[in-house]
């Protein structure tokens, strides 16, 4: 042997195995090493801030058409603020296979729940971190627009916890549910029309009749409400879900899509 | 050690492989030899649990590959140069697949040296030549320092400098004790690098040996070729003894049946000088051709039947 093309192997590791700690490890890398990650996050973030910057301008309805609230200003703009965070969970589980990457992906963790898993805890730590960080950002942005000096973010008032929390809360649980459906269809461009119809069927079918409320759009739209609105829909008794159970609703949804996924996932060949 | 029993993989009504045995053991570069679509990709990609067998199993280093604790550290696989997705670097991809197994940094930094990617480690996969996408594919399945090795189509797109590294490497890890298992459809790459080969033809078993063994079961292995001041009475001479003549040119003959002494003897007795003498050694390549004739599934039509 002349040349040594192969060196004696270093920094291997002491214990061999492939645990949920390391996969996860993994994925949060292989996403963050991703421009589309850093994109998707960036945008999420500056389009709820600046939404509800421009939502702080708004003489024509007054702090009064905003309940006084900070948390119900800053939560109005995450209904499109979404969109980018649903890409990017589509594009988690869609992306491995219209790359090819998933072969190695996974040929390194065969045992594929694991592979799901850690891609769920992944996106859903990315959406939370992107959803407080937005609307942390929102509220400072309202606070010091025109209409902030008018505006108050009670802890106790029943609904800034809701807003905020909720919102958060949402926004995880949708990227999640764009993850199993992205996973599931393998076809990046199909997944995202999905999920946009999924995310924003909301709007077409609102006060439709009661069907919108089974969506997973809707916990979105009801968390963020004011009291006022949700008593409103209340009243005109179509509406059995309240803001919390549309919570549950949407974490079903996010449920039998990552089921779906891990069901073709084991089932179907890469 | 790879174990391959009755394997077979059906989509829908065609069956891409079927019934396959084979053992590719340590210490030797094992080739992968058929025509497209005989099954190489599909066999290979059931060993390491990527498709599901239809029947039958396969086994790496004694364990089925889904029961593998590290399995970088077990099998270091390339598929397919392409298996990366285009937008990360080649520093993240091996950093990304290293931390699933654990796998310091220093190690990705010296598969890195090792490929040859040192000055291209922090660019995007997505510009990379074919030839840069197998050496970063090299270097993902080196990562676990695996015993055993599978390589899909390694060589392709590399340029001759790659293609002797590759060679070379192959070869020390062979030599390793470790066992290296690749498929090519360049029959004269394998001819230099394999020690053994297992050749498939429409998903089927064809041959499983030592190349030497299958280059000498070759049709053309043992002829021998003479080159002599009168073909035409030598030829007759030959025939007679009952061999098998064919003549080359007009001084050139191929005997089939006699040895090269015999030849020369006889040229000797009939006072015909001989200006050359060989035997023809088979090479892969009509190895190969023999033994997949009847299992090419796409012959171009233009060529079929088309004499020479």
């Amino acid at each position: 042997m002349t040349a040594a093309l192969l060196p004696a192997a270093v920094a291997l590791p002491a214990r061999r195995g492939v645990g949920l700690a390391r996969v996860v490890h993994s994925e949060w890398a292989k996403s963050w090493g991703l421009r589309s990650t850093r994109w998707a996050v960036a945008t999420t973030i500056a389009l709820t801030a600046v939404l509800a910057a421009m939502t702080g301008f708004d003489s024509l309805v007054g702090a009064d058409g905003y309940g006084h609230s900070l948390a119900y200003l800053a939560g109005g703009g995450l209904l499109f603020a979404q969109l980018p965070l649903l890409v990017h969970g589509v594009l988690t589980g869609a992306g491995e296979f219209s790359t090819g990457s998933a072969t190695t992906t996974l040929a390194a963790v065969p045992r594929r729940t694991v592979a799901l898993l850690a891609k769920v805890i992944t996106v859903a730590a990315t959406a939370a971190v992107t959803s407080i960080a937005a609307l942390a950002g929102a509220v400072a942005l309202a606070r010091i627009s025109p209409l902030g000096q008018d505006l108050a973010l009670a802890v106790d008032d029943g609904y800034s916890v809701r807003i905020l929390g909720g919102g958060a809360a949402a926004m995880t649980l949708l990227a999640v549910l764009a993850l199993g459906v992205g996973m599931a269809v393998r076809r990046p461009v199909i997944a995202i029309a999905l999920m946009f119809g999924l995310g924003l069927s909301e709007l077409a079918l609102m006060g439709a009749d009661g069907l919108a409320q089974w969506l997973p759009g809707h916990a979105l739209v009801t968390v963020t409400a004011l009291p006022d609105f949700l008593d409103l829909v209340a009243s005109m008794g179509e509406t059995v879900v309240g803001p919390w159970a549309s919570l549950g609703v949407l974490a079903l949804w996010a449920l039998l899509a990552v089921t779906l996924a891990a069901v073709r996932l084991r089932r179907s060949d890469v | 050690m790879i174990e391959v029993t009755d394997l077979t993989k059906r989509y829908g009504s065609t069956t891409a492989v079927d019934g396959l045995t084979f053992t590719v053991r340590p210490g030797a570069v094992t080739g992968f030899l058929g025509p497209n679509g005989a099954g190489k990709s599909t066999t290979m990609r059931m060993i390491v649990g990527l498709a599901r067998p239809s029947a039958g199993s396969t086994r790496v280093n004694g364990s089925r590959y889904a029961e593998l604790r590290a399995p970088l550290q077990e099998v270091g696989v390339m598929l397919d140069g392409r298996s990366v997705h285009p937008g990360r670097t080649a520093y993240g991809h091996l950093m990304a697949l290293a931390r699933t197994h654990g796998i310091g940094r220093a190690r990705v930094l010296q598969v890195i040296e090792l490929a040859g990617l040192g000055s291209v480690a922090r660019r995007r996969v997505g510009g990379y030549s074919l030839g840069m996408a197998q050496r970063l594919g090299i270097a993902a399945a080196l990562l676990g320092d695996p015993p055993t090795l599978i390589l899909d189509e390694p060589v392709n797109g590399l340029d001759p400098d790659g293609v002797m590294w590759i060679r070379n490497l192959l070869r020390e890890l062979a030599d390793d004790g470790r066992t290296v298992f690749l498929s090519s459809h360049l029959m004269h790459e394998l001819a230099e690098c394999a020690d053994r080969v297992v050749v498939i033809g429409q998903g089927r078993l064809l041959a499983d040996d030592d190349l030497d063994t299958v280059m000498a079961r070759s049709a053309r292995s043992g002829v021998v070729r003479v080159r002599s001041t009168d073909s035409a009475r030598l030829a007759g001479a030959a025939r007679g003894v009952g061999a098998t003549v064919r003549a080359v040119g007009t001084d050139v003959l191929e005997i089939s049946g006699l040895s090269a002494e015999a030849v020369g003897a006889a040229a000797a007795e009939l006072g015909i000088a001989v200006l050359e003498l060989s035997t023809v050694a088979g090479t892969l390549e009509e190895a190969y051709l023999d033994l997949t004739a009847g299992a090419v599934e796409y012959r171009s039509g233009a060529t079929t039947g088309s004499g020479r």
